[in-house]
């Protein structure tokens, strides 16, 4: 089974109520001093978010970046799923090194997490290129994953799992996410002040516990 | 004036508008949960329901029972009875046919936190249309009984039966699912004096509301230009590192790391007192040391040592806590005398 088997994102949920608004304030045209009707619209909808859950990961981390390095940020991701496919998600990123784990981490990770708006980037404060800290991330993850499909139902064992990867950016900006490598042959790339000789992420998984 | 003849004409346009509207309204509320002044010729009907409900979907703020009621005879509710399995069958067999004869109505009540225990009432009154048969015009025969059917509705809307084990997702979209039946089914006999009758309906909803995660993890290590000191590859499925399989413990509370020093000595040497070794762990490779480790040993020269050639001393370190080290790590160290050698002892 697919980890990710919805082809299209879901229609904002708002927009049918928005859509019916819109008709309601054309049909009516009613004069300006009378729309007070409009707000009670927006304020008879649904509260927001039922279904989402936030995940909070406290970051740990200690590493000293090239020299060149001017900034750098932490990437974070988070999706929910069934517990298999979580776990073999990260199975597969972490069988992997290198550009093969990048590649791993954004097909089953980045992407899809970019996708339904569960990514952010949180800046990392450098001090002479080290860095020695900790920081709390937040993410708001929505229940789409946790619905099988087929059934409608809750999928087997939810589980989310966080993974936040390294960016480096030089003076000019110019940058993309760490990778790790070997050290450098002589003429190394011109982005060599993204490469670290450790794995430039975390990645990590835990039950989703029902809060009712 | 022309302008005060245009606003009387507008609000008597309004007032016409309106005033049907809520007239028609109010005698629905009013069916739900009063008895309607009776007409002459017709007997009043009330339904009492004992309502149990619990964990219902936390954005389901509004319950109701959406009841109408219908004479037939006794023989046609026993065949038809077990029709009634959905909405879809209730509505079309009695729903539908009391809101025509006037014979229906809604009873709402709060719900809160998911939850609502209490009596709802359903009245009604059978008009003389209700208890003739349209076909010949006579009353309903034989032993013509009232069939009152309820509905659950969730935020207004007829509540779905999931009977599945499996739970539900709560999402926006979802408020109105449980799991077992919302149907209450009630026969009454017919009666002059008026009718009374009771039900009970218990529906659990079956919903997941996914709860708040928290979870820590551990990065890092030397920059691309550091030569590593020392490395370690952490298992994946280990705390501390690129994973946290288990939540208990992905909240990485590092533990002082124990060394064991074994001190190989091949010949005899002597110290005047015991030697301190210190370690400083520093961290390379692919795992962290958030704080500069340090490890203290005692070589204790009780007996007599004679060392032909430096000391070799190996380390095995353990991880205490967050650390996981899958294998033995094995480092050099230049042990430094502080106090003097002594020959050895005669």
């Amino acid at each position: 089974m697919s980890l990710f088997p919805h082809p299209a994102r879901p229609a904002a949920r708002g927009a049918p109520l928005r859509a019916a608004a819109y008709a309601l304030a054309i049909l009516t045209a009613v004069p300006a001093g009378l729309r007070a009707a409009a707000p009670a619209l927006r304020a008879a909808a649904r509260p927001p978010g039922y279904g989402e859950f936030v995940v909070t990961l406290a970051l740990s981390a200690s590493f000293e970046l090239n020299a060149a390095v001017a900034r750098a940020t932490w990437v974070c991701s988070a999706k929910a799923a069934g517990r298999a496919g979580i776990d073999a998600a990260l199975a597969r990123i972490k069988a992997q090194t290198g550009q093969a784990a990048r590649d791993a981490y954004d097909s089953a990770l980045s992407s899809p997490a970019h996708y339904y708006g569960q990514q952010t980037s949180v800046d990392i404060p450098l001090s002479r290129g080290q860095y020695h800290g900790a920081q709390s991330i937040s993410l708001t993850v929505g229940s789409a994953d946790l619905t099988d499909r087929a059934s409608g139902h809750l999928v087997a064992e939810p589980t989310v799992m966080i993974g936040c990867w390294l960016n480096l950016y030089d003076r000019a900006g110019t940058g993309a996410y760490a990778y790790q490598s070997p050290p450098a042959r002589p003429g190394a790339a011109r982005d060599e002040f993204r490469r670290v000789t450790w794995a430039p992420y975390v990645l990590t998984s835990a039950p989703v516990p029902n809060a009712d | 004036m022309p302008t005060s003849g245009a606003r009387w004409l507008a609000l008597g346009l309004l007032l016409a508008a309106v005033l049907p509207l809520t007239a028609a309204r109010a005698q629905q509320l009013g069916a739900a949960s009063h008895v309607n002044p009776t007409p002459a010729g017709s007997l009043p009907l009330t339904l009492d329901v004992e309502v149990s409900l619990a964990h219902l979907h936390p954005g389901a703020s509004q319950g109701g029972l959406e009841c109408g009621a219908i004479v037939r005879p006794g023989d046609w509710i026993k065949s038809h009875r077990g029709e009634i399995t959905d909405y879809a069958s209730a509505d079309k067999l009695v729903l539908s046919p009391a809101h025509y004869l006037g014979q229906s109505g809604s009873a709402a009540f709060a719900l809160s936190r998911g939850a609502y225990g209490g009596s709802v009432r359903f009245a009604t009154a059978l008009t003389q249309a209700a208890l003739t048969d349209p076909a010949t015009r006579a009353p309903w025969s034989p032993q013509p009984a009232v069939l009152i059917v309820c509905w659950l509705t969730l935020n207004g809307h007829a509540a779905a039966w999931d009977p599945s084990v499996a739970p539900r997702v709560a999402a926006a979209e979802n408020t109105g699912f449980v799991a077992s039946s919302p149907l209450v089914v009630a026969v009454q006999d017919l009666s002059a004096a008026g009718m009374s009758a009771q039900a009970t309906l218990h529906a659990q909803g079956n919903y997941f509301v996914p709860g708040a995660v928290a979870l820590a993890a551990q990065v890092g290590g030397a920059g691309a230009a550091s030569a590593s000191t020392a490395t370690a590859a952490v298992p994946a499925n280990q705390p501390g590192q690129n994973g946290a399989a288990n939540p208990s413990q992905a909240s990485l509370n590092p533990q002082p790391i124990s060394l064991q020093v074994g001190l190989n000595a091949a010949g005899s040497f002597q110290t005047p007192q015991p030697q301190s070794i210190q370690v400083q762990l520093t961290a390379g490779g692919n795992f962290v040391v958030p704080t500069a480790a340090s490890v203290g040993a005692n070589v204790d020269a009780a007996g007599a040592f004679t060392v032909p050639a430096p000391l070799a001393l190996s380390l095995s370190m353990q991880s205490g806590g967050a650390f996981q080290v899958p294998a033995p790590i094995s480092t050099g160290l230049t042990l430094q005398a502080a106090g003097g050698f002594l020959p050895p002892a005669p």
